[in-house]
Protein backbone atom coordinates (compact mmCIF):
# COMPACT_ATOMS: atom_id res chain seq x y z
CA UNK A 1 0.00 0.00 0.00
CA UNK A 2 3.20 2.20 0.95
CA UNK A 3 4.18 1.80 -3.11
CA UNK A 4 0.56 2.91 -4.44
CA UNK A 5 0.43 6.03 -1.81
CA UNK A 6 4.36 6.94 -2.88
CA UNK A 7 3.09 6.50 -6.38
CA UNK A 8 0.56 9.75 -5.80
CA UNK A 9 3.67 11.92 -4.29
CA UNK A 10 5.21 11.71 -7.75
CA UNK A 11 2.29 14.55 -8.83
CA UNK A 12 3.64 17.90 -7.91
CA UNK A 13 2.12 19.80 -5.46
CA UNK A 14 0.44 16.47 -3.07
CA UNK A 15 1.36 16.78 0.12
CA UNK A 16 -0.05 13.75 1.90
CA UNK A 17 -2.22 10.91 1.16
CA UNK A 18 -4.30 8.74 3.92
CA UNK A 19 -6.14 5.59 3.84
CA UNK A 20 -9.31 5.10 5.74
CA UNK A 21 -11.81 2.59 6.56
CA UNK A 22 -15.43 3.43 7.17
CA UNK A 23 -15.04 4.52 10.96
CA UNK A 24 -12.16 6.92 9.93
CA UNK A 25 -9.32 4.75 11.19
CA UNK A 26 -5.91 5.26 9.65
CA UNK A 27 -4.93 2.53 7.85
CA UNK A 28 -2.28 3.86 5.74
CA UNK A 29 -0.69 6.92 4.94
CA UNK A 30 2.66 9.10 3.48
CA UNK A 31 2.96 12.92 4.28
CA UNK A 32 5.36 15.21 4.62
CA UNK A 33 7.22 15.71 8.51
CA UNK A 34 4.16 18.62 8.88
CA UNK A 35 1.63 16.53 9.03
CA UNK A 36 2.40 13.67 11.89
CA UNK A 37 0.51 10.32 12.42
CA UNK A 38 -2.14 11.96 14.79
CA UNK A 39 -2.87 14.69 13.02
CA UNK A 40 -3.53 12.64 9.75
CA UNK A 41 -6.01 10.22 12.22
CA UNK A 42 -7.56 13.30 13.12
CA UNK A 43 -8.32 14.74 9.34
CA UNK A 44 -9.50 11.01 8.16
CA UNK A 45 -12.25 10.84 11.55
CA UNK A 46 -13.25 14.57 9.69
CA UNK A 47 -13.24 13.19 6.33
CA UNK A 48 -15.38 10.29 6.96
CA UNK A 49 -18.05 12.54 9.29
CA UNK A 50 -17.95 14.49 5.67
CA UNK A 51 -18.40 11.88 3.28
CA UNK A 52 -20.84 9.63 5.82
CA UNK A 53 -23.28 13.39 5.41
CA UNK A 54 -22.75 13.35 1.78
CA UNK A 55 -23.60 10.05 0.91
CA UNK A 56 -27.27 10.46 2.12
CA UNK A 57 -27.66 12.74 -0.84
CA UNK A 58 -24.94 11.32 -3.12
CA UNK A 59 -24.65 7.44 -2.31
CA UNK A 60 -23.01 6.86 -6.04
CA UNK A 61 -20.44 9.27 -4.98
CA UNK A 62 -17.03 8.68 -6.57
CA UNK A 63 -14.92 12.08 -6.07
CA UNK A 64 -15.21 14.42 -3.84
CA UNK A 65 -13.08 17.34 -4.31
CA UNK A 66 -12.54 20.32 -2.16
CA UNK A 67 -10.92 23.72 -2.92
CA UNK A 68 -9.18 25.77 0.04
CA UNK A 69 -7.49 29.06 -0.15
CA UNK A 70 -3.95 27.02 -0.23
CA UNK A 71 -5.06 23.89 -1.36
CA UNK A 72 -7.05 20.93 -2.07
CA UNK A 73 -8.26 18.18 -0.58
CA UNK A 74 -9.45 14.77 -2.88
CA UNK A 75 -11.29 12.46 -1.62
CA UNK A 76 -11.97 9.00 -3.94
CA UNK A 77 -14.70 6.58 -2.96
CA UNK A 78 -12.99 2.71 -2.80
CA UNK A 79 -16.82 1.80 -2.63
CA UNK A 80 -19.26 -0.46 -0.35
CA UNK A 81 -18.00 -3.65 -0.94
CA UNK A 82 -15.47 -2.93 1.64
CA UNK A 83 -17.61 -0.68 3.84
CA UNK A 84 -16.55 -2.26 6.86
CA UNK A 85 -13.74 -1.72 9.64
CA UNK A 86 -10.35 -2.44 8.77
CA UNK A 87 -11.08 -2.63 5.28
CA UNK A 88 -10.25 0.35 2.63
CA UNK A 89 -13.08 2.88 2.50
CA UNK A 90 -11.71 6.11 1.33
CA UNK A 91 -8.72 7.68 -0.16
CA UNK A 92 -7.86 10.89 0.64
CA UNK A 93 -5.23 13.21 -0.84
CA UNK A 94 -3.74 16.29 0.67
CA UNK A 95 -2.13 19.27 -2.03
CA UNK A 96 -0.69 22.55 -2.53
CA UNK A 97 -1.88 25.23 -5.37
CA UNK A 98 0.41 23.55 -7.76
CA UNK A 99 -1.68 20.74 -7.97
CA UNK A 100 -2.90 19.88 -11.46
CA UNK A 101 -6.04 18.63 -11.09
CA UNK A 102 -6.29 16.44 -14.65
CA UNK A 103 -2.94 15.19 -13.23
CA UNK A 104 -4.40 13.90 -10.25
CA UNK A 105 -7.26 13.07 -11.25
CA UNK A 106 -5.71 10.47 -13.51
CA UNK A 107 -2.98 9.39 -10.71
CA UNK A 108 -5.93 8.79 -8.11
CA UNK A 109 -8.00 6.78 -10.24
CA UNK A 110 -5.32 4.51 -10.94
CA UNK A 111 -4.25 4.12 -7.19
CA UNK A 112 -7.51 3.64 -5.72
CA UNK A 113 -7.74 0.60 -8.55
CA UNK A 114 -4.75 -0.87 -7.22
CA UNK A 115 -6.31 -0.21 -3.46
CA UNK A 116 -9.22 -1.81 -4.26
CA UNK A 117 -7.16 -5.18 -5.41
CA UNK A 118 -4.82 -4.76 -2.59
CA UNK A 119 -4.98 -6.88 0.55
CA UNK A 120 -6.55 -5.59 3.55
CA UNK A 121 -3.35 -3.53 5.41
CA UNK A 122 -1.99 -3.60 8.38
CA UNK A 123 -2.18 -0.20 10.72
CA UNK A 124 0.78 1.21 9.03
CA UNK A 125 3.99 3.31 10.80
CA UNK A 126 4.31 6.71 9.81
CA UNK A 127 5.89 6.71 6.39
CA UNK A 128 8.10 10.16 5.83
CA UNK A 129 8.42 11.36 2.30
CA UNK A 130 12.36 12.54 1.05
CA UNK A 131 11.71 16.00 0.76
CA UNK A 132 9.67 18.32 2.23
CA UNK A 133 7.72 21.11 -0.16
CA UNK A 134 6.23 24.44 0.62
CA UNK A 135 3.28 25.06 1.51
CA UNK A 136 -30.06 13.80 -8.60
CA UNK A 137 -32.53 13.02 -7.81
CA UNK A 138 -33.43 14.04 -4.36
CA UNK A 139 -35.16 11.24 -1.96
CA UNK A 140 -38.13 12.52 0.01
CA UNK A 141 -37.47 12.46 3.52
CA UNK A 142 -40.64 10.57 4.93
CA UNK A 143 -40.85 7.81 2.80
CA UNK A 144 -44.06 6.44 2.15
CA UNK A 145 -45.23 4.29 4.72
CA UNK A 146 -47.56 2.31 5.98
CA UNK A 147 -48.06 2.11 10.46
CA UNK A 148 -49.93 2.13 13.56
CA UNK A 149 -49.10 4.76 15.83
CA UNK A 150 -47.44 2.67 19.25
CA UNK A 151 -51.41 3.35 20.87
CA UNK A 152 -53.25 2.08 18.28
CA UNK A 153 -53.50 -1.59 17.20
CA UNK A 154 -51.60 -3.30 14.31
CA UNK A 155 -53.67 -3.42 11.69
CA UNK A 156 -54.39 -7.32 10.46
CA UNK A 157 -53.97 -6.82 6.67
CA UNK A 158 -51.89 -4.18 5.35
CA UNK A 159 -53.31 -2.45 2.14
CA UNK A 160 -50.99 -3.51 -0.68
CA UNK A 161 -50.87 0.63 -1.85
CA UNK A 162 -48.07 2.50 -1.94
CA UNK A 163 -50.13 5.53 -0.63
CA UNK A 164 -48.48 7.07 2.06
CA UNK A 165 -50.48 6.49 5.64
CA UNK A 166 -51.09 9.95 7.02
CA UNK A 167 -50.37 8.24 10.45
CA UNK A 168 -47.04 6.91 9.87
CA UNK A 169 -45.80 10.55 8.25
CA UNK A 170 -47.54 12.10 11.56
CA UNK A 171 -45.42 9.76 13.99
CA UNK A 172 -42.19 10.03 12.29
CA UNK A 173 -42.46 13.62 11.62
CA UNK A 174 -43.30 13.84 15.40
CA UNK A 175 -39.31 11.63 15.46
CA UNK A 176 -38.38 14.22 13.21
CA UNK A 177 -39.12 17.19 15.32
CA UNK A 178 -38.37 15.21 19.25
CA UNK A 179 -34.75 14.59 17.68
CA UNK A 180 -34.21 17.90 15.81
CA UNK A 181 -34.29 19.56 19.88
CA UNK A 182 -30.52 17.63 19.82
CA UNK A 183 -29.24 17.19 16.35
CA UNK A 184 -30.52 19.96 14.42
CA UNK A 185 -31.51 19.98 10.97
CA UNK A 186 -29.86 17.01 10.45
CA UNK A 187 -32.91 15.04 12.28
CA UNK A 188 -35.09 14.45 9.00
CA UNK A 189 -32.28 12.74 7.28
CA UNK A 190 -31.44 10.46 10.08
CA UNK A 191 -35.25 9.62 10.56
CA UNK A 192 -35.02 8.55 6.53
CA UNK A 193 -32.08 6.61 7.10
CA UNK A 194 -33.17 5.24 10.29
CA UNK A 195 -37.01 3.63 8.39
CA UNK A 196 -34.24 2.67 5.43
CA UNK A 197 -32.02 0.27 8.45
CA UNK A 198 -35.31 -0.75 10.16
CA UNK A 199 -37.43 -1.48 7.87
CA UNK A 200 -35.39 -2.14 4.33
CA UNK A 201 -38.09 -2.65 1.78
CA UNK A 202 -40.97 -3.57 3.80
CA UNK A 203 -43.26 -1.08 4.94
CA UNK A 204 -43.05 0.86 8.09
CA UNK A 205 -45.52 -1.36 10.69
CA UNK A 206 -46.19 -0.98 14.81
CA UNK A 207 -43.61 -3.63 14.91
CA UNK A 208 -40.51 -1.02 13.54
CA UNK A 209 -41.47 1.71 16.12
CA UNK A 210 -39.37 0.81 18.85
CA UNK A 211 -36.07 0.01 16.42
CA UNK A 212 -36.76 3.10 15.17
CA UNK A 213 -36.49 5.19 18.26
CA UNK A 214 -33.65 2.90 19.18
CA UNK A 215 -31.77 3.36 15.92
CA UNK A 216 -32.30 7.57 16.09
CA UNK A 217 -31.60 8.00 19.77
CA UNK A 218 -27.88 6.60 18.97
CA UNK A 219 -27.44 10.36 16.98
CA UNK A 220 -28.18 12.32 20.76
CA UNK A 221 -24.78 12.12 22.87
CA UNK A 222 -26.50 14.04 25.57
CA UNK A 223 -27.82 10.82 28.09
CA UNK A 224 -30.45 13.18 29.28
CA UNK A 225 -31.68 14.39 25.90
CA UNK A 226 -31.94 10.39 24.79
CA UNK A 227 -34.02 9.26 28.15
CA UNK A 228 -36.23 12.36 27.30
CA UNK A 229 -36.36 11.97 23.34
CA UNK A 230 -37.24 7.72 24.27
CA UNK A 231 -40.01 8.49 26.24
CA UNK A 232 -41.32 11.65 24.28
CA UNK A 233 -41.63 8.40 21.63
CA UNK A 234 -42.98 5.61 23.38
CA UNK A 235 -45.22 7.97 25.26
CA UNK B 1 -34.16 38.30 2.18
CA UNK B 2 -30.09 37.74 2.06
CA UNK B 3 -27.45 38.52 -0.97
CA UNK B 4 -27.36 35.09 -1.16
CA UNK B 5 -30.56 34.10 -1.68
CA UNK B 6 -30.28 37.26 -4.32
CA UNK B 7 -27.84 35.58 -6.10
CA UNK B 8 -29.05 32.46 -6.53
CA UNK B 9 -32.61 33.29 -7.75
CA UNK B 10 -30.40 36.12 -10.24
CA UNK B 11 -27.79 34.34 -11.55
CA UNK B 12 -27.43 30.87 -9.99
CA UNK B 13 -30.49 29.25 -10.56
CA UNK B 14 -30.36 31.02 -14.37
CA UNK B 15 -27.42 28.74 -15.81
CA UNK B 16 -27.90 26.14 -17.87
CA UNK B 17 -25.97 23.61 -16.14
CA UNK B 18 -28.33 23.97 -12.85
CA UNK B 19 -30.96 21.33 -12.46
CA UNK B 20 -31.32 22.10 -8.87
CA UNK B 21 -30.30 24.40 -6.02
CA UNK B 22 -30.83 24.63 -2.60
CA UNK B 23 -29.41 27.34 0.26
CA UNK B 24 -29.01 27.20 3.51
CA UNK B 25 -27.70 29.08 6.38
CA UNK B 26 -24.69 28.29 8.39
CA UNK B 27 -27.25 26.20 10.97
CA UNK B 28 -28.51 23.88 8.63
CA UNK B 29 -31.91 25.63 8.48
CA UNK B 30 -33.46 25.89 4.82
CA UNK B 31 -33.51 29.25 3.16
CA UNK B 32 -34.46 28.57 -0.57
CA UNK B 33 -34.56 25.91 -3.20
CA UNK B 34 -35.71 25.11 -6.41
CA UNK B 35 -35.36 22.42 -8.73
CA UNK B 36 -36.21 18.55 -8.41
CA UNK B 37 -34.60 18.50 -4.85
CA UNK B 38 -36.01 17.85 -1.01
CA UNK B 39 -34.01 21.13 -0.20
CA UNK B 40 -34.75 20.69 4.08
CA UNK B 41 -33.05 17.24 3.86
CA UNK B 42 -30.30 18.11 1.15
CA UNK B 43 -29.41 21.83 3.05
CA UNK B 44 -28.32 20.01 6.40
CA UNK B 45 -26.60 17.64 4.57
CA UNK B 46 -24.27 19.87 2.73
CA UNK B 47 -24.28 22.19 5.82
CA UNK B 48 -22.91 19.42 7.74
CA UNK B 49 -20.08 18.31 5.08
CA UNK B 50 -19.08 21.75 4.67
CA UNK B 51 -18.74 22.03 8.67
CA UNK B 52 -16.97 18.62 8.56
CA UNK B 53 -14.84 19.21 5.41
CA UNK B 54 -13.53 23.45 6.47
CA UNK B 55 -12.23 21.47 9.92
CA UNK B 56 -9.97 19.39 7.72
CA UNK B 57 -8.82 21.97 6.25
CA UNK B 58 -8.38 23.63 9.56
CA UNK B 59 -6.60 20.30 10.53
CA UNK B 60 -4.30 20.54 7.57
CA UNK B 61 -3.64 24.33 7.27
CA UNK B 62 -5.51 24.75 4.23
CA UNK B 63 -6.82 27.97 4.90
CA UNK B 64 -10.70 28.53 3.97
CA UNK B 65 -13.17 26.33 2.27
CA UNK B 66 -14.87 27.96 -0.58
CA UNK B 67 -16.34 25.11 -2.39
CA UNK B 68 -16.44 21.53 -3.20
CA UNK B 69 -17.34 19.58 -5.95
CA UNK B 70 -19.01 15.59 -5.92
CA UNK B 71 -18.77 14.01 -8.52
CA UNK B 72 -20.76 10.05 -9.26
CA UNK B 73 -22.43 8.56 -12.52
CA UNK B 74 -25.81 9.46 -12.04
CA UNK B 75 -25.53 12.51 -9.99
CA UNK B 76 -23.36 15.84 -9.68
CA UNK B 77 -23.11 18.39 -7.34
CA UNK B 78 -21.05 21.58 -6.30
CA UNK B 79 -21.40 23.13 -2.39
CA UNK B 80 -20.52 26.78 -2.56
CA UNK B 81 -19.29 28.05 0.85
CA UNK B 82 -20.42 32.20 1.36
CA UNK B 83 -20.64 34.23 4.20
CA UNK B 84 -24.40 34.11 4.60
CA UNK B 85 -24.67 30.19 3.90
CA UNK B 86 -23.99 27.05 2.01
CA UNK B 87 -25.41 26.53 -1.43
CA UNK B 88 -25.48 22.94 -2.72
CA UNK B 89 -25.49 23.47 -6.51
CA UNK B 90 -27.06 20.17 -8.88
CA UNK B 91 -25.50 19.85 -11.89
CA UNK B 92 -25.59 17.23 -14.96
CA UNK B 93 -23.48 14.58 -13.99
CA UNK B 94 -22.58 14.10 -17.75
CA UNK B 95 -21.15 17.64 -18.53
CA UNK B 96 -18.03 18.34 -17.49
CA UNK B 97 -17.89 19.97 -13.72
CA UNK B 98 -15.03 22.31 -14.48
CA UNK B 99 -17.26 25.02 -16.76
CA UNK B 100 -19.87 25.05 -14.00
CA UNK B 101 -17.16 25.75 -10.92
CA UNK B 102 -15.70 28.98 -13.23
CA UNK B 103 -18.94 30.19 -13.79
CA UNK B 104 -19.42 30.41 -10.31
CA UNK B 105 -16.35 32.29 -9.42
CA UNK B 106 -17.83 34.86 -11.77
CA UNK B 107 -20.94 34.62 -9.52
CA UNK B 108 -19.07 34.81 -6.18
CA UNK B 109 -16.86 37.19 -7.43
CA UNK B 110 -13.29 34.85 -6.07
Amino acid sequence: MDAILQSLHEVEGVQATLVVDCEGQLLAHRAHAVYDRSLLQEVGRTVVNAIDSLQLVHDDWELVSAGFADGKLLIRNLFAARQSPGQAAALAVVADTRLNPSFAGVAIRVAASRLKNAAPPAISAPVPVAAPAPISAPVPVVAPVRTATPSQPHPAARPTTAEPDPRAAAFLTACATALAGSVGPMARVFVKEAVRTVCGAAPFGREHVLPLIAQLEKHIDDPGERAQFRTTMTA
Amino acid sequence: MTNLVQIARGQLSRLPEVTALVISDRSGALLEATGDIDGEAAGAVYTVAAEALERAGDQLGLGPLSRASIAGPASACIVAVHDDGVVGIHVDPKKPIGGIEKKLDGVFRR
